[in-house]
C-alpha cells in the first residue's frame, strides 16, 4: 500500500486523492483556509502539523457483509452489525457545510467515498461502537445522520480498542428536520498514547427543533473534535463536556454554535480534569448573528488540575452582533478547593478519599445529565476507574 | 481532663494571633468563649481541629492524654474531635447522605465497628434529620450546596449527632439563627449532652447560652484567656462589653 504523509502534499495532490466529481467546493475552502496547520486557531495548541507529517497507509474502508445485532457496530469504517429496524445506506454523495471551519472537515470528506447514512424517522436509542484493529494507517470514514418526522432519537456512542500511530478521520453530518430531537452522547474513552483521531462535525439543528450533545473524553491519546452547529429559527442546543485527561493526553473540544435565526438557545457546559502533562483544549465560540435576535445563550467551563505540569487551554467566547438577546459566560481554572478539602478531613474522612469525593462529584454533576439510567452509570464507572488508575508508572 | 492547652501560640500567614493561651476543658462540662471580634476564637477552635492555615510554633493541645498538634485533621475527627465550622463550606455533586455516611463509617471503622450500609445509615440519618426540623429531601441533595443559612448550621448539627463526638467545638453556631432555627440547634446539643462530652460554644451573644447553659464562661481577648468565670460574666459583659474586662487584669 501507497505511504503518504499529508503534510507534505500540496492542494492540488490533496484533491488528487479523492474519486470524487465535483471538488470545487472543496478547492474553493480549502484555499480559503489553508491547508491544516499550527496557523488555524483551533489548531494553535493541537499539533497537526506533527500528526499529518507521518507517513500512513491510506486505507479506504469498504462496505461489508452485516450481521444483526443490538448495536450498530462499525469496524475500521466499515458496518459489520446492525439492529434490525435501522434504516442504512451507503451514499457516495452527501451535502456538505460549505462553512465549516475546519480543513479537516473538508479533507476527510474528499477522501470518505462512501458515507454511511442513517435515518431516523421515528422514536429510537442506539447505542453507535467504533472499532479499529489496524495499525499505522490514515482512516477516513463518515456518518451522516437525518432525523426525520418529528422523531426523538438518542445515540450512544462508543470508541473501543486502540491501535498504534493510526490516524482517524472521523466525523457526522447531523441534519435534525424540524420538530424532531436529536441526542448525540460520546463516549471516549482512550489509552493508547499513539492513538490519534480528528474528527469533525457538522449539525443542522433546524426550525423548533433540539440538540443536546453531551461528550465524555476520557484518558490519553491525540484526539480532536471540531463541531460545528448552526441553530435556526426558536431551536435549542445544550451541550455538556466531560474531560478527564492523565498522562501525556492531548483533547481538544473546538466548537463553534452559531444563532442564524430568532429565539435560539444554547447553553454550554463543560468541566475538565486534567492529570500528569495532560492537556486540554476547550475552545467554544457562540456566535448570535444578526438575525439572531432573542438569543439566550449560556456558557461556562471549570477545569480543576490535579498537577501543576498539566495545561489547560479554556477560551470559552461570545461574538454578538445584536443588542436583544441574554447571554454569559464564564471560566475558572484552579486547583481542588482545600476548603472542600478540609471539611471532609474534619469529619474523618482521609484526605485521598475526599478528594475523590470531591472530583468525582464535580465530574458527576454533569454525567447526571445523561437520562438513561444504564448508559449513565457506565460513563460513572468509566470516570471512577480513570480517577482510580495510578498514573505514575506509565510513561 | 478532655482538653489541656497549654501556652499555644500560633500564626496565620506571617500574623502571630494566639500569644501563649492556657485552657483546660473539663470532661462533661459545657464551656463558653466569649470575645471581641478579631480576638482570635475562630483560630483557636481551627487550631484544635488541624486547620492548614494555622501554624502552632510554641506550646502544646492535650487531647484525652495525647498530644495532637502535629496530628492529620482526619485523625484527630477519628479520635472524637468535632467543630461546627462558622461557614461550611458547599460541596457540589457530593450528596449529604453519602458525604454523611462515608464519614460515620470512617469513625465507626476506627472504633472497629461493622459499617452502616445505606438502609441502616438512612434510618438513622432520617430520625436526627427530622429531630432538628430538617426536611428529608435535605439529605440527597448536594452537600450545603444551596443551603440557607439556617440550613447548614442544622445540617452541621446533624453530623454531630450522627458522628457522636466527645469533644465538641461550636463557632458561632448561633450567628444568623431565627428563633426556631436556634432552638432546634439548641435541642440538637442537649440531646448529647453527657457526663462523657465535653462543649466549648464560642459565640458572641448570650442567647444561645440561655439554652445551653455553661458551666464556665472563658473570655478571650488578644490571643489570650483574660478571665474565666461562671454564668454571671455573660451579664456583665452583656452591660459593660469587654472594657470592664480589660481593666480589671
Ligand atoms: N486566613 C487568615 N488570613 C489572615 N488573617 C487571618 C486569617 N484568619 C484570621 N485572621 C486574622 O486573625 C485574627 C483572629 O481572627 P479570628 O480567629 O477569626 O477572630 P474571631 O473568631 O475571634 O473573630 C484576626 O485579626 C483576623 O483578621
Ligand atoms: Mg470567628
Amino acid at each position: 500500500m501507497r505511504k503518504l504523509s499529508l503534510s507534505k502534499m500540496d492542494l492540488d495532490s490533496i484533491l488528487n486523492l479523492s474519486k470524487k466529481k465535483k471538488r470545487d467546493i472543496f478547492k474553493k475552502r480549502l484555499k480559503e483556509l489553508n491547508l491544516p496547520s499550527k496557523k488555524s486557531e483551533h489548531y494553535r495548541y493541537f499539533d497537526i502539523s506533527h500528526l499529518l507529517s507521518k507517513p500512513y497507509s491510506l486505507y479506504l474502508p469498504i462496505v461489508k457483509e452485516t450481521k444483526e445485532s443490538d448495536e450498530l457496530i462499525i469496524e475500521d469504517g466499515s458496518i459489520i452489525s446492525l439492529p434490525k429496524g435501522v434504516k442504512i445506506d451507503v451514499v457516495n454523495e452527501i451535502e456538505i457545510d460549505k462553512e465549516h471551519f475546519d480543513q479537516i472537515y473538508y479533507i476527510n470528506h474528499l477522501l470518505s467515498q462512501n458515507v454511511i447514512k442513517l435515518t431516523f424517522d421515528r422514536d429510537c436509542e442506539l447505542k453507535v461502537i467504533h472499532r479499529f484493529s489496524k495499525d499505522d494507517i490514515l482512516l477516513p470514514y463518515r456518518l451522516k445522520i437525518d432525523v426525520t418526522n418529528r422523531a426523538d432519537v438518542k445515540i450512544y456512542e462508543y470508541f473501543e480498542d486502540s491501535v498504534k500511530e493510526s490516524l482517524i478521520f472521523y466525523g457526522l453530518d447531523i441534519d435534525i428536520e424540524s420538530g424532531s430531537n436529536f441526542e448525540w452522547v460520546r463516549i471516549q474513552d482512550e489509552f493508547s498514547k499513539s492513538y490519534s483521531m480528528v474528527a469533525s462535525h457538522f449539525i443542522k439543528v433546524r426550525e423548533s427543533s433540539k440538540f443536546n450533545l453531551k461528550t465524555f473524553d476520557i484518558g490519553e491519546g491525540k484526539i480532536c473534535h471540531n463541531t460545528k452547529i448552526d441553530l435556526f429559527k426558536d431551536s435549542k442546543c445544550n451541550a455538556n463536556h466531560l474531560v478527564y485527561v492523565d498522562n501525556e493526553a492531548i483533547r481538544a473540544n473546538n466548537i463553534k454554535i452559531n444563532h442564524k435565526d430568532r429565539n435560539g438557545k444554547t447553553n454550554q457546559n463543560a468541566r475538565h480534569v486534567l492529570k500528569d502533562r495532560s492537556t486540554a483544549i476547550f475552545d467554544a465560540l457562540i456566535k448570535v448573528e444578526n438575525s439572531g435576535a432573542k438569543a439566550i445563550t449560556h456558557q461556562n467551563n471549570r477545569s480543576i488540575l490535579l498537577n501543576d505540569k498539566a495545561y489547560m487551554v479554556s477560551k470559552p467566547q461570545l461574538e454578538i452582533y445584536i443588542d436583544d438577546l441574554e447571554a454569559s459566560h464564564g471560566s475558572t481554572t484552579g486547583q481542588i478547593d482545600k476548603d472542600e478539602i478540609f471539611y471532609l478531613r474534619s469529619r474523618g474522612i482521609n484526605e485521598k478519599e475526599a478528594k475523590k469525593m470531591i472530583i468525582l462529584g464535580f465530574m458527576k454533576e454533569i454525567i447526571e445529565e445523561v437520562q438513561n439510567e444504564a448508559i449513565r452509570d457506565d460513563i460513572m464507572n468509566r470516570f471512577e476507574k480513570i480517577y482510580n488508575r495510578d498514573t505514575r508508572d506509565l510513561k | 481532663m478532655m482538653l489541656e492547652i497549654k501556652n499555644l501560640k500560633n500564626r496565620i500567614g506571617k500574623k502571630e494571633i494566639l500569644k501563649g493561651l492556657n485552657l483546660n476543658l473539663e470532661k462533661g462540662r459545657v464551656h463558653a468563649i466569649m470575645g471581641p471580634n478579631g480576638a482570635g476564637k475562630s483560630t483557636l477552635s481551627k487550631t484544635i481541629v488541624g486547620h492548614y492555615d494555622v501554624k502552632v510554633t510554641d506550646g502544646d493541645i492535650i487531647y484525652k492524654g495525647e498530644s495532637i498538634v502535629n496530628m492529620k485533621p482526619e485523625d484527630r475527627a477519628l479520635r472524637g474531635i468535632f467543630m461546627s465550622f462558622q461557614n461550611p463550606v458547599e460541596v457540589p455533586g457530593v450528596t449529604n447522605a453519602y458525604f454523611l455516611r462515608t464519614a460515620v463509617n470512617a469513625k465507626r471503622e476506627f472504633e472497629g465497628k461493622e459499617p452502616l450500609n445505606p438502609a441502616q445509615f438512612l434510618k438513622l440519618a432520617r430520625e436526627y434529620a427530622e429531630f432538628l426540623g430538617i426536611k428529608p429531601e435535605m439529605l440527597n441533595r448536594s452537600l450545603n450546596v444551596g443551603f440557607s443559612g439556617g440550613e447548614k448550621k442544622r445540617n452541621e448539627i446533624l453530623q454531630m449527632l450522627l458522628l457522636d463526638p466527645d469533644l465538641i467545638i461550636l463557632d458561632e453556631i448561633d450567628s444568623g439563627l431565627d428563633i426556631d432555627a436556634l432552638k432546634a440547634v439548641s435541642e440538637g446539643i442537649n440531646r448529647i449532652k453527657s457526663p462523657d462530652k465535653t462543649f466549648l460554644i464560642i459565640t458572641h451573644y448570650s442567647r444561645i447560652l440561655e439554652y445551653v447553659k455553661p458551666d464556665f464562661i472563658h473570655v478571650l481577648k488578644d490571643g489570650r484567656i483574660v478571665k474565666t468565670g461562671g454564668y454571671e460574666l455573660v451579664e456583665i459583659l452583656e452591660k459593660e462589653g469587654y472594657k470592664a474586662i480589660e481593666e480589671e487584669i
